[in-house]
């Protein structure tokens, strides 16, 4: 029989084994050595039950040691008929390690024979104990090799901080030349002394839960000095017998130091987007603001809601701009992936339908580790830069339009030695045979000193040096090569361009093709060399005078020469002479005597005046003749004529002055005329372009080829040019092939009585004029049509030099009055600091967008505008053109709906205080009767106790009906409102009221002053009476001590009459109830009787009337309510 | 049944102190029932008392709101800056209105020292309660 010894113990195990929570149940069978074992048995054992047949089964699982004395313990419980409990450590299926507790007790049947043994199992691995001691030794090596090695600092300390081990890493750390100086030393000769205390406190606190510290950031002083910022952990630790305390320690400072820098970098990026003068902003990766310039909120915030760069940071770009276009926001996310982009320009439509040209950039910006954060945008307005660009383009275009179309090459070249070129007309191809492109291009390009003719190439490089140097214009003529190698002469004019400082940038001039002047010229040269031929043969006169004689002979041809009939006279010096043009007879005798004193060979240019006034030009050659000794003999001498030679040389020189006259025109025709009309001569680069042949052309007037209106202006032109020698101009058209084609006739004089017209076709620039016009037109015709006032006026005077139908009628004012005057003529800014701030912002900015202002109409009303001004250029002018959107009506829109609101949330207000207070004032007297109803002793009838509760119960009856009396009053101002008006004079109110309350007023001695400066008012009289009531009768119910004076006063204040009642009475701290004063069932005095309700019922019934009450008091000097009422339209 | 010194009632209508002052004492909550119709006089005896017995300093405070002259709210401002520290136990304030307006009520509950709000009628099951939840 189990003792109760053996219960006591076996209920102990049970208990630990419930405890344990993992119980199994086994029996074994002594006779048959069968084995019973519960589930929980097998789990325990993680072994099916099908192993484990028999007890034997049992002792295999356990170690070899345990097996033997497990059996042991068996076999000596079934020999002493006493129960066990064995420990055993057994291998689970899983080579898992377990303690297995086992207990037993004998079974005997009921002749108490043995039976068996049954038990419990548990596992009780939980004690824990007995594994860590093992895993402990079976691990010293491990973790002393893990110590040792460890990567990160470890130190093992006593809780003293006296280190007891410190592993190479911490040695390193702390640059202590070996592990050996860091042991024995104490933490604190490695810490700073403000942080001794929290280390302390750190160790105690471990020491006290046996688990971690968090990590703690300090610095550490190393071995050398040096500081170094590091974070540890501490852990409670036994080793080697004693509690001690591992720390592990991690360097930070690089870390802490990145951190500090990167936060500051960050700060910096943000201070300097700030207060960059570009418009950047930098936002987060959902697009909310970090920080942006004023620039950027200058260029891009057009709301009216206030916003800066404080407040713009957190608020998300999407929410405050809802018009980003898909594909920006599409691009934002590009950017966020890591991509810059850069668009140079890009536009979007702005609310007035106009394009903003914009460049913009969005770059992603990253934390310390790479990671994008965000996006900086970056964002620049082009609009203007864009819009010169693209003038400078159409001027350039124009340009080059003449240009291209120039007879002759217009050209432009690099100041090097080679001139390269840089510009190069169409003209080259006509003049050269080269196209410009062969000049310009990069390799080996066509240069001028290539193909100008070998024997000009000094001269012409030498006339452009000088010209150079002395910054002069340099004409020059030489011979070049064409492509083809004809040889043809050109005219070159040129200079060079410099900068201020006197640097030559570049050559610029025009070329043109002379070769036919050229051709004339060397066609007069052989004629000359001809003439002289045959004068020799035929046109040679000869003459000899003696010298003893002094007889002079001529030949025949001299007469003829001389308009003579040969022999018609005997020739004398003195005839010779006389025949001579007067300046030449000086120098004529002179050449004489010049022969007979030198006795040379010599030669004399005169002139013959033949006797029908006709000019010879003659030159006389002469030779002295000396005998032996050298005394003169005679002299002899030639006459030739060189009359037509002359010509020719004039001819040339004519020619030339057509050459320079042609040059300066830059011309397309030539014309040379008589003043009168005639066409004398005529040069025409291409024969094609005239209606008419030149030699068609020759002897008809101008009269016969044009319309009168053309012909008469031309003629009156040839005159002036001719009679000023100014140049003048003619502009005409022709319809030539069904299309209208344009001339400039210049018109220069050429000679006495003739003159140089020279024709240029003008089509294209004209065509371009007018069309320009017709741009212009349509401005105009928009500005005309425009629904928006708009003015343009000149910038220097303010002139208003055209308006449009909307402006005239924004200002009520006739045409003819506006224009030509200026806005501060007419008045139209109603306040000047506006013109003024919006002139400084035009002058500024160039332009100015949404301006706010307010504009004066004739009729002197005021309209809130809101005012776009840009500078425009028309005719040369600088002008504004100013828009002007009238917004008057939605300002008023405006107002009437904040006044609504204003009215609304008012009378709001007072609903809520009116149902609050009496709801109030009616529940407290009901929820009073009903616990009073409770109160009552309704048995007895008699008990004194219920004249007391029914007291109360009337006194809250009447409460109750008080507060329903006001609700009805005031109910009744309400709908008083639909009453009509009469009039009302203030006299007649105050006596009424005056003598309603004659007791009190009497009893109280009150002294009235009345001053009526207005007599009446229209107004509700039962209300006005209630109202005068309630303020006297106030005015008594708080006087003081003081006899009680009260003023009375009635006037106009703006567009109200108001109602003045003074008193010195108490009056009120208004500092104190100001916002109550006006309010229901408020009371300021308590041992005056009242509900509180007189002030509101009279601030409701002014209030019904479309009035206002108005209070000034101070204790113990007095109030004032002042009334005010709009004065009536009937009023006067 | 939990019992305390003193109880101070301040409402400016005569009935109501007489309803409440019946009610406290048919559950013999209190030993001394003190009530104002005026919160400045109830201030005043607060500071009289606190200074003379501070024994006898009210355990709890019932406070209407809607008064004359001086209102609840005024008296609450009053009574937290006189007795911010001063006071060795703090009374059990609690707001005692006709209001049942949610305005109210949110508006007693930031003040701190406002532990309670009691809409009227005040019944002896209300007052057994108040009692049980703070001062057993």
């Amino acid at each position: 029989m189990p003792t109760n010894k053996h219960l006591e113990k076996s209920n102990s195990l049970l208990l630990a084994a419930r405890e344990n929570g993992n119980l199994g149940l086994w029996n074994w069978d002594t006779n048959q050595d069968l084995l019973m074992l519960s589930t929980t048995f097998c789990d325990i054992l993680e072994i099916p039950h099908s192993k484990l047949q028999k007890l034997e089964d049992l002792l295999d699982l356990l170690s070899h040691d345990d097996k033997e004395s497990f059996r042991q313990v068996i076999n000596d419980a079934l020999k002493g008929n006493i129960s066990f409990s064995y420990e055993a450590k057994i291998t689970t299926a899983y080579e898992q390690s377990k303690f297995l507790t086992f207990s037993g007790d004998c079974l005997f049947d009921s002749n108490h024979k043995l039976v068996g043994i049954s038990g419990v199992c548990f596992n009780s691995t939980g004690n824990k104990a007995k594994s860590i001691e093992e895993a402990l030794s079976q691990n010293e090596e491990f973790t002393s090799k893990l110590l040792e090695h460890s990567p990160s600092a470890l130190l093992i300390h006593t809780p003293d901080g006296i280190i007891l081990y410190a592993n190479q890493s911490t040695a390193n750390l702390l640059q202590a030349p070996s592990q050996q100086d860091i042991i024995g030393q104490s933490i604190h000769t490695f810490t700073k002394k403000e942080n001794h205390t929290t280390i302390r406190e750190r160790i105690k606190s471990i020491l006290k839960t046996g688990s971690a510290a968090p990590k703690f950031e300090q610095e550490f002083i190393c071995f050398d000095g040096s500081i170094l910022t590091g974070e540890s952990v501490i852990v409670p630790f036994e080793w080697r017998g004693q509690t001690v305390v591992l720390a592990v320690v991690r360097d930070i400072t690089e870390q802490t130091k990145y951190l500090k820098s990167l936060k500051s970098s960050e700060e910096n990026l943000k201070e300097l987007i700030k207060n960059t003068p570009l418009s950047l902003a930098m936002l987060d990766k959902d697009m909310n603001y970090v920080a942006c310039s004023s620039k950027y909120l200058k260029d891009w915030w057009v709301k009216d809601e206030e916003m800066d760069m404080e407040k713009i940071i957190g608020l998300n770009h999407y929410e405050l701009f809802e018009d980003v276009r898909e594909d920006w926001k599409h691009l934002h996310k590009k950017c966020l992936a890591g991509e810059t982009i850069l668009k140079e320009d890009d536009f979007f439509i702005k609310a007035d339908g106009k394009r903003e040209w914009i460049r913009w950039q969005n770059t992603p910006w990253r934390d310390f580790d790479g990671t994008i954060k965000g996006v900086i945008i970056f964002t620049e307005f082009i609009t203007k830069r864009k819009e010169s660009e693209e003038l400078i383009k159409e001027n350039q275009a124009k340009l080059s339009t003449i240009l291209e179309n120039l007879p002759g090459m217009v050209y432009g070249c690099n100041n090097d030695p080679d001139w390269t070129m840089n510009f190069a007309s169409n003209g080259s191809i006509e003049l050269t045979g080269y196209t410009p492109e062969e000049f310009l291009r990069e390799d080996d390009p066509i240069s001028f000193k290539k193909i100008t003719h070998p024997d000009d190439v000094d001269y012409v490089w030498r006339k452009i040096g000088e010209a150079i140097e002395n910054q002069e214009i340099f004409e020059i003529q030489y011979r070049i090569f064409t492509k083809n190698g004809n040889i043809k002469f050109l005219f070159e004019r040129g200079q060079g361009v410099f900068d201020k400082n006197g640097k030559m940038l570049s050559l610029e001039g025009i070329i043109l093709d002379v070769s036919k002047q050229k051709a004339i010229e060397d066609r007069l040269r052989k004629s000359e060399s001809n003439l002289v031929e045959a004068q020799r043969v035929a046109n040679l006169g000869s003459w000899e005078w003696h010298a003893d004689s002094k007889e002079l002979s001529w030949s025949d041809e001299y007469y003829r020469i001389c308009g003579l009939e040969p022999g018609k006279i005997s020739p004398s010096f003195e005839h010779c002479i006389e025949m001579l043009h007067p300046a030449d007879r000086k120098k004529a005798k002179e050449v004489f005597n010049q022969v007979l004193e030198s006795k040379e060979r010599c030669q004399l240019d005169a002139r013959i005046i033949r006797k029908d006034n006709e000019i010879r030009y003659v030159t006389y050659r002469a030779e002295l003749i000396t005998d032996t000794k050298g005394e003169p003999i005679k002299m002899v001498g030639s006459l030739q004529d060189v009359t037509d030679k002359k010509k020719a040389e004039l001819d040339l020189k004519e020619s030339e002055n057509r050459n320079r006259a042609l040059l300066s025109a830059l011309p397309d025709i030539i014309f040379i005329l008589n003043v009168d009309g005639t066409y004398l001569h005529c040069q025409v680069p291409d024969r094609s372009i005239l209606l008419l042949t030149p030699e068609e052309l020759m002897g008809k007037n101008v009269k016969d080829l044009f319309a009168p209106e053309i012909s008469s202006q031309f003629i009156r032109k040839f005159q002036t040019a001719h009679d000023t020698n100014t140049i003048q101009t003619v502009e005409y058209s022709l319809n030539i092939s069904g299309e209208e084609m344009y001339f400039e006739a210049r018109i220069v004089k050429y000679k006495s009585r003739q003159v140089l017209s020279v024709i240029r076709d003008i089509t294209k620039t004209k065509k371009s004029e007018l069309e320009a016009k017709e741009s212009e037109k349509r401005f105009y015709k928009t500005f005309h049509i425009s629904p928006v006032p708009i003015t343009i006026s000149h910038i220097e005077t303010g002139e208003l030099l055209e308006v449009n139908d909307k402006f005239l009628q924004l200002v009520n004012m006739p045409r003819e009055e506006v224009i030509g005057a200026s806005a501060i003529d007419l008045g139209f800014w109603a306040e000047d600091e506006d013109r003024t701030s919006f002139i400084a912002e035009l002058g500024r900015e160039g332009r100015v967008y949404g301006f706010d202002g307010r504009l004066r109409t004739k009729d002197n009303r005021i309209k809130d505008v809101i005012l776009s001004a840009e500078l425009i250029n028309i005719d040369n002018k600088n002008c504004i053109l100013l828009m002007i959107f009238d917004i008057s009506e939605r300002k008023q829109a405006e107002n009437a709906l904040i006044n609504l609101t204003e009215e609304l949330t008012a009378s709001n207000h007072e609903l809520r205080q009116f149902a609050y207070i009496t709801s109030h004032n009616l529940r407290a007297p009901v929820v009073n009767i009903d616990t009073l109803l409770q109160f009552l002793d309704k048995q007895n009838l008699n008990n004194p106790v219920n004249t007391e509760v029914l007291e109360k119960i009337e006194i809250s009856v009447d409460q109750l009906k008080s507060t329903l009396n006001d609700i009805i009053q005031l109910v009744a101002i309400k709908e008083s409102r639909y009453e009509p008006d009469e009039k009302i004079f203030f006299e007649d109110i105050f006596e009424i009221v005056t003598k309603n309350l004659s007791s009190q007023i009497a009893s109280s001695g009150a002294e009235f002053t009345f001053d009526f400066q207005e007599k009446y008012i229209m107004l509700k009289k039962p209300l006005l009476e209630s109202i005068v009531q309630n303020l006297i009768s106030n005015a008594i119910k708080y006087k003081s001590d003081k006899p009680l004076r009260i003023g009375v006063k009635t006037y106009t204040k703006g567009e109200y009459i108001c109602m003045s009642v003074k008193d010195n009475g108490k009056g009120i701290d208004l500092s104190l109830h100001k916002d109550r004063l006006f309010g229901m069932y408020q009371r300021f005095h308590e041992n005056i009787e009242g509900k509180g309700l007189g002030l509101y019922i009279t601030k409701s019934q002014i209030e019904s009337m479309g009035g206002k009450i108005e209070a000034e008091s101070e204790p113990n000097i007095g109030s004032v309510f002042n009334v005010y009422f709009r004065v009536h339209k009937d009023q006067n | 049944m939990t019992k305390v010194n003193s109880i101070l009632i301040i409402d400016d209508d005569d009935v109501s102190n007489f309803i409440y002052k019946r009610v406290i004492e048919s559950t013999k909550a209190a030993n001394k029932i003190t009530t104002f119709v005026r919160a400045r006089e109830a201030l005043e005896y607060l500071e009289e008392t606190a200074k003379s017995a501070p024994g006898d300093f009210p355990d709890i405070i019932f406070l209407d709101i809607n008064m004359p002259v001086m209102n609840g709210w005024q008296f609450l401002e009053q009574y937290q800056s006189s007795f911010q520290s001063k006071l060795g136990k703090r009374p059990l304030l609690c707001m005692l209105s006709s209001s049942v307006y949610q305005e109210d009520i949110s508006k007693a509950y930031t003040y701190a020292d406002v532990k309670e709000y009691i809409s009227k009628p005040l019944t002896s099951q209300i007052m057994t309660n108040l009692l049980q939840k703070h001062f057993s």
